[in-house]
């Protein structure tokens, strides 16, 4: 087993884990999708300058060989962004949740009906819901 | 490059909307007519500024700005050409006409921080618009964004902050691609300025063409989601709708952004000896003239 | 170049009356009427190059790219039209100076007429078909103005939109039409488009475009069944129904036959869709006008009936049919406006236009009642007026014309839609003038003032002169016309009143016998018709917009049902279709890159890190203990980092972790702990679905990545240039505050946007519904008895200082070893963060008097002024200098501007981070209902034992 094999394994799981999130009914679950996708993502735009043990990219006129460095600068951008949208995003769903009392994003009120798929009809008066 | 008159003013539509709203925030946070008087100033100052940059671009002339004197692609450069300088003059007249009716409906007074966020929302337009860069275009993305949250939810009430948790959670997602997309056209061609990579994708090798289509593709959908193109366009009314007047009278501005991007990454990274990964609307669609 | 002028005249000179409307209301007329003559004057001085056989051009490039010109031709059928347009516009200003009251806003009457006048005028001059098709839209859209002019009368309204609806719709029939055909003749120029008429017939797309192209021309023109918004435009003031309905708007449908004719005209499918669509409308209009009580309303049908008389010419297909509906087309236009005028002349005095309250009223306005006469009669086609001309010739073309091998077909029903004609005319002239006279009139009926009968008056003059010498008046403009549109030499012809005994003639004199019998047994047909109840086109016209709006309701309402899962599908699954089908469309090679074996630590990791996700995943509705695992995958991707040579990213990403998940704490204090489980399989399913899928194609990107060499990146030149042109051996840190510093500005703007508009988020949490929300609050975890440990709070004490040395050393070195300012920055973050969860919000605050908004704000400004200083020296911006300094004790060491920069960057990172947290612990606070304590620890050995008492 190669080091890139389980990387790309990692990120794929990650990004799964995080579309599977993303797609929850609630906040906080889509929070942490949100957050997966983006270790997923540092970790991907940090693979694209390719995998490099033990050569950190300090310049040293010497070395023969060195690791990419301008993924792991983008990366670091990357996380310090994903940070502050993380940030707000929890702040903005605490918020919302905090002035209509539901913290669900379907814009169903917070019935506890749970129906949820499209392919079902949601009824939209009670007539409809008898057919 | 070509050193020339103009060529310091090609930042200015950047800095000058950051330092201003550093300085609203520092000394005239709690000073209204003030932070209106900034902020008037400075979009009339934009307006001037771009319509000299329009004007000295007419010629057909493309101002090339290298920040920190490293020159492309090495460094970030700012692009001044026809279409950019065309979309900074829109977006400083939009943007002082939405200015103009914010404050004298008094919408400016029902939040904190509408001056800066206003500020930073035209840096960020500004700063998209500009960039020859593409990881740059992402951070100014992300810049205009941000801005276009803050000033979304400005005034707040339940049905803007529940349309701002999808409008915000949707748009990170975009971002999340963004990224992939730009991730990958790196990874192969080793470049992120647009003009060189557009360069680099003619010359690359047969077998990287997939790679470079499916991130090309991706980036496409990125900007179609900005732009809200079906069937990625179902953020754009309950936002539009939900948010105040003014706001979204300055958004017609941000969807604009999207179709921008794609015209640019098109016609500039995909264009005409881009390969097999090339992807354009079809020509040939119109007779010639 | 005088052209153009001309066409663009009445759109600018559209602004004259609604500027001299404050001078008024006279100035305003003759500001309109101005304009209107100015143009006229043009035309006539180009008339006789025109009528002498030269085409007159102006040619401007607008956008040559796409095809689009400004491009304008005079011919004789251009010439035709715009001296009508012109003409009866002139006479129209005059009527209406005097026709409209006090009362009607008449500057923006004659705006909107001008700017009408303006849009026809485009229509018959264009060159260019995409310029064409603007004015075209723009036709629709001022006649809905003027229709709706009077915009407090429901009728107006619905009128107006009626026309809109149709017209606008014919407008796309005929772009799509024009642009095939623009395609097929490979140039967007009318006059290149003309001299393809092979090219275009033998096309495969003829068809298509000929059908699109009648669907605008047919709904222009009202013809059947796209008839019935002409009638309800009638609710326009009545200048406008004279203006419109006589020589302009509906005339557009007619103009865009004649001109497409040479190209369109002469194969069958033109014949039948086109004669038969006009012979229909004639017969059907000429039956429904028969028996309207409104007078306007009589003309309405009337006009769509002679407009299927005009389509029904163009339509046959051969040149002597297009002579005479040229001729109709100047005959329809005097009568028609003359009656138009005299229908309004009627409104105005007797109060009415209900033909069954008038009656007998020619000895009470002769005047008016004498050029009623003439107008109608002429409409009757009764000699010796210019309607009989015309009438006798078309029966004549019909009358030997064969429909689908039946001859009789066209003759009998021209004869029929004749006979009719003659009818109504006759009932328009008798019933409103003749018969007894009656005393119940609305208004006292009296003959108007000249304003209002000399407009008419010209027409009918008009009607007479052409009628008794029409190769006079008539001749020379019919010849140049027809030949214009025929596009070929004139077939032979005689315009004049007796061409012998023709079967014409018979068909003429039946048609007058006939006509003038069914008016004298009009009232038993009223009743049949009333029997027979003819569906009301209006009615059904408003259930199909309803259903329509009902429809795209429904539509609307269930595609976007506001659920944002359903939205983030639709993106997830965009992006994985459309990144598949780019992959799978284009070659692809595997790598040839050498691949690291994995060390056993390495399996271990990944495992941790596999593990952590789907426990993750599994447990996500227990909230807390996903924040457990979350950060147990953070933390193994920082060591992960570390140990991938990326010692930056690893000091990064654990500080930004800590702070991360501090921040969730915060916030899921207030929030639910649990989610409910609400998702049904098949939806758990779908996402499973596209969450694997999407995984997939990331891994799989990242796998093909790093298992290929790719080209040699720019980061060479970056790693070679650090130390020589940036001053640091740390290439990612000279990378992110030199390189490309612009990067790191925008992204330290992210942060303290992100933090202030978190501050506005949260500064109104007490207020409103969320602050009832707040005050209702009830812990739902067990509290610790201790609210500020001892223990912690002694610790947090002594790290304080270390933990601000290591910051500053961290930043310091972070040009040349692992660090910086944004590290730096958490690690301050972070020293200070441990104060307040030790001691409290309250304590804290009041020793930390820095302003968080102005340390963002000193961040930024720092940062840019950086940039700018470089400015100065004439350099790009976030241009850096460096040198090296020597001091005692310290040695060498380096000042460099980045490492300003980067404090800029550090201070925007403390106050983002300290402002964000602030806020969100103030509102927790708040929740908690505990007051701010000023005491750092809750047991403090030096207090008096009486306030240790534990908080519970």
């Amino acid at each position: 087993m190669s080091l890139e094999f389980l990387i790309a394994t990692a990120i794929g799981v990650m990004t799964a884990a995080g579309i599977y999130l993303l797609l929850r009914r609630r906040t906080f679950p889509v929070v942490l999708g949100l957050a997966f996708l983006s270790y997923a993502i540092n970790v991907f735009l940090f693979s694209m300058g390719r995998v490099v043990v033990d050569q950190p990219p300090i310049y040293d006129k010497a070395a023969a060989a060195y690791t990419d460095p301008l993924p792991q600068a983008l990366v670091l951008t990357a996380i310090v962004i994903a940070f502050g949208m993380t940030a707000f995003v929890v702040v903005l769903a605490l918020r919302a949740y905090l002035e209509t009392g539901t913290d669900q994003v379907d814009g169903l009120p917070d019935a506890g009906r749970p129906v949820e798929d499209a392919s079902t009809p949601i009824p939209s008066h009670p007539t409809a819901a008898r057919g | 490059m070509t050193a020339s008159a103009i060529a310091p003013w090609v930042v200015a539509p950047v800095i000058i909307p950051a330092l201003a709203a550093a300085l609203i925030l520092l000394v005239m946070r709690h000073k209204l007519t003030l932070s209106r008087v900034t902020t008037l100033g400075v979009c009339v100052a934009l307006v001037a500024i771009s319509a000299v940059m329009l004007g000295h671009t007419a010629t057909g002339a493309v101002e090339v700005y290298a920040m920190g004197d490293w020159s492309a692609p090495f460094g970030i450069v700012l692009v001044l050409d026809r279409l950019s300088a065309m979309m900074v003059l829109l977006t400083s007249v939009v943007a002082l006409g939405v200015l103009i009716y914010a404050i004298a409906t008094g919408l400016d007074r029902k939040g904190w921080h509408f001056h800066p966020l206003f500020q930073f929302q035209l840096l960020g337009l500004n700063g998209a618009f500009l960039t020859g860069d593409l990881f740059n275009l992402f951070v100014f993305f992300e810049v205009m964004l941000l801005a276009s949250y803050g000033l979304m939810l400005h005034g707040q009430g339940a049905a803007r902050l529940k349309a701002g948790v999808q409008y915000v959670i949707i748009n990170l997602a975009g971002s999340t691609l963004f990224l992939v997309a730009v991730g990958m056209l790196y990874g192969v061609t080793g470049t992120l300025n647009m003009a060189d990579m557009a360069l680099r994708v003619a010359a690359a090798p047969e077998g990287d063409q997939a790679l470079i289509k499916a991130a090309s593709l991706l980036l496409i959908t990125v900007f179609a989601l900005k732009a809200a193109l079906v069937p990625l366009h179902f953020w754009l009314p309950r936002t539009y709708a939900s948010t105040s007047g003014a706001v979204a009278a300055l958004f017609a501005i941000m969807t604009k952004v999207g179709a921008y991007s794609i015209i640019r990454v098109t016609t500039l990274i995909f264009g005409d000896d881009a390969q097999a990964s090339a992807w354009r609307p079809p020509t040939g669609c119109c007779p010639p003239p | 170049m005088l052209l153009a002028f001309l066409a663009v005249l009445p759109l600018i000179g559209a602004l004259a009356p609604a500027l001299a409307i404050r001078a008024g209301r006279d100035a305003c007329a003759l500001a309109a009427g101005l304009v209107t003559l100015t143009a006229i004057i043009i035309l006539a001085t180009m008339a006789p190059a025109v009528m002498a056989g030269e085409v007159i051009q102006a040619r401007i490039d607008w956008v040559p790219s796409l095809g689009l010109n400004a491009n304008f031709f005079l011919d004789p059928l251009g010439l035709m039209f715009a001296g009508m347009i012109l003409g009866i516009g002139l006479l129209i200003i005059v009527y209406a100076r005097f026709y409209l009251s006090k009362a009607d806003p008449m500057g923006r009457f004659f705006t909107y007429l001008l700017l009408f006048q303006g849009a026809m005028l485009g229509i018959v001059l264009s060159d260019n078909i995409l310029l064409l098709l603007i004015f075209w839209e723009l036709t629709s859209l001022s006649s809905f103005l003027l229709i709706g002019f009077w915009r407090h009368l429901p009728e107006g309204r619905q009128g107006a939109r009626m026309a809109l609806a149709i017209t606008g719709a014919g407008g796309l029939s005929l772009i799509g039409g024009l642009m095939i055909l623009g395609s097929i003749a490979g140039s967007y120029d009318l006059t290149v488009i003309l001299e393809n008429r092979e090219a275009i017939q033998a096309s495969p797309l003829y068809l298509p475009a000929l059908i699109l192209i009648l669907g605008g021309c047919f709904t222009k023109s009202a013809q059947f069944p796209f008839h019935f918004w002409l009638p309800h435009a009638m609710a326009a003031p009545t200048p406008v129904s004279a203006y419109l309905h006589s020589a302009t708007m509906v005339k557009a449908g007619v103009f865009m036959l004649a001109r497409l004719w040479p190209v369109l005209a002469g194969t069958d499918a033109w014949f039948l869709i086109v004669a038969t669509t006009g012979l229909v409308t004639m017969v059907v209009a000429a039956c429904i006008a028969l028996f309207k009580d409104d007078l306007k309303g009589l003309l309405a049908y009337s006009t769509v009936s002679h407009l299927g008389f005009l389509t029904m010419l163009f339509g046959l297909g051969t040149p002597i049919a297009a002579v005479v509906g040229v001729f109709h087309i100047i005959n329809h236009a005097t009568f028609k406006a003359a009656l138009f005028m005299n229908a309004g002349i009627v409104d105005h005095e007797a109060g009415t236009r209900d033909l069954k309250r008038l009656g007998g009223l020619f000895s009470l306005m002769p005047i008016a009642g004498t050029l009623a006469l003439i107008a109608g009669l002429s409409m009757a086609g009764i000699p010796p007026l210019n309607g009989f001309i015309s009438k006798e010739m078309m029966l004549e073309e019909a009358s030997h014309t064969v429909w689908l091998g039946q001859p009789w077909v066209f003759p009998v029903l021209a004869t029929l839609g004749a006979t009719l004609s003659v009818a109504y005319s006759l009932r328009y002239v008798i019933h409103v003038y003749f018969g007894p006279k009656r005393d119940d009139y609305p208004k006292k009926p009296h003959d108007p003032g000249i304003g209002l009968w000399g407009p008419p008056a010209v027409l009918t003059a008009l009607v007479v002169l052409i009628g008794l010498m029409p190769a006079l008046f008539a001749g020379p403009i019919v010849a140049a016309t027809a030949g214009a549109v025929i596009g070929a030499d004139l077939p032979y012809y005689s315009l004049s009143l007796w061409h012998g005994v023709t079967p014409a003639l018979f068909m003429s004199i039946f048609a007058v016998a006939v006509g003038a019998f069914l008016l004298w047994r009009h009232r038993t047909l009223e009743a049949i018709w009333a029997r027979v109840g003819v569906p009301e086109a209006k009615g059904l016209f408003d259930a199909f917009v309803e259903t329509l709006a009902a429809a795209s309701r429904r539509l609307t309402l269930k595609v976007h049902n506001e659920s944002l899962q359903r939205y983030l599908a639709f993106f997830v699954g965009t992006a994985v279709v459309v990144g598949l089908a780019g992959f799978f469309t284009a070659d692809h090679s595997e790598g040839t890159r050498e691949v690291i074996a994995a060390t056993p630590v390495a399996v271990v990791a990944w495992l941790v890190l596999i593990a952590a996700t789907v426990a993750v995943v599994v447990a996500h509705r227990a909230r807390f203990l996903s924040l457990i695992f979350i950060s147990v995958v953070g933390s193994t991707i920082a060591l992960t980092f570390a140990y991938l040579s990326a010692p930056d990213l690893a000091l990064t990403q654990i500080s930004v972790e800590v702070v991360t998940i501090l921040l969730l704490l915060l916030a899921l204090n207030l929030l639910p702990k649990t989610s409910p489980s609400e998702s049904s399989v098949p939806r758990k399913l779908r996402d499973g679905l596209l969450a694997v899928t999407g995984g997939l194609g990331v891994g799989a990107a990242a796998w093909a990545v790093m298992t290929r060499d790719g080209m040699q990146s720019i980061s060479r030149f970056h790693w070679e240039n650090s130390y020589s042109g940036g001053g640091g051996t740390n290439v990612v840190n000279v990378i992110l505050v030199d390189f490309r510093g612009f990067d790191t500005f925008g992204e330290i703007i992210v942060l303290g946007i992100a933090a202030l508009a978190i501050f506005a988020l949260l500064d109104t949490a007490d207020r409103g519904e969320a602050g009832r929300r707040l005050a209702n609050w009830t812990p739902d975890l067990i509290r610790s008895p201790e609210r500020h440990p001892m223990m912690l709070v002694v610790a947090t004490r002594l790290l304080l200082p270390l933990a601000l040395m290591a910051g500053l050393y961290i930043f310091l070195r972070g040009h040349n070893e692992p660090g910086g300012g944004f590290i730096a920055g958490l690690v301050f973050s972070i020293a200070l963060l441990m104060q307040f969860m030790a001691s409290g919000w309250g304590w804290a605050d009041a020793r930390l008097r820095a302003d968080h908004h102005n340390l963002i704000a000193w961040g930024v400004l720092i940062a840019g002024l950086t940039g700018v200083g470089s400015m100065l020296f004439g350099a790009p911006f976030l241009t850096s200098a460096f040198d090296y300094f020597s001091l005692p004790v310290v040695g060498e060491f380096e000042l460099a501007t980045a490492m300003l920069f980067d404090v800029g960057v550090a201070l925007t990172v403390v106050g983002a981070v300290m402002l964000a947290l602030a806020q969100l612990s103030r509102v927790a606070q708040r929740a908690e209902k505990l007051e701010p304590t000023e005491h750092a620890m809750d047991i403090n050995p030096s207090r008096e034992p009486s306030s240790t008492e534990v908080k519970s």
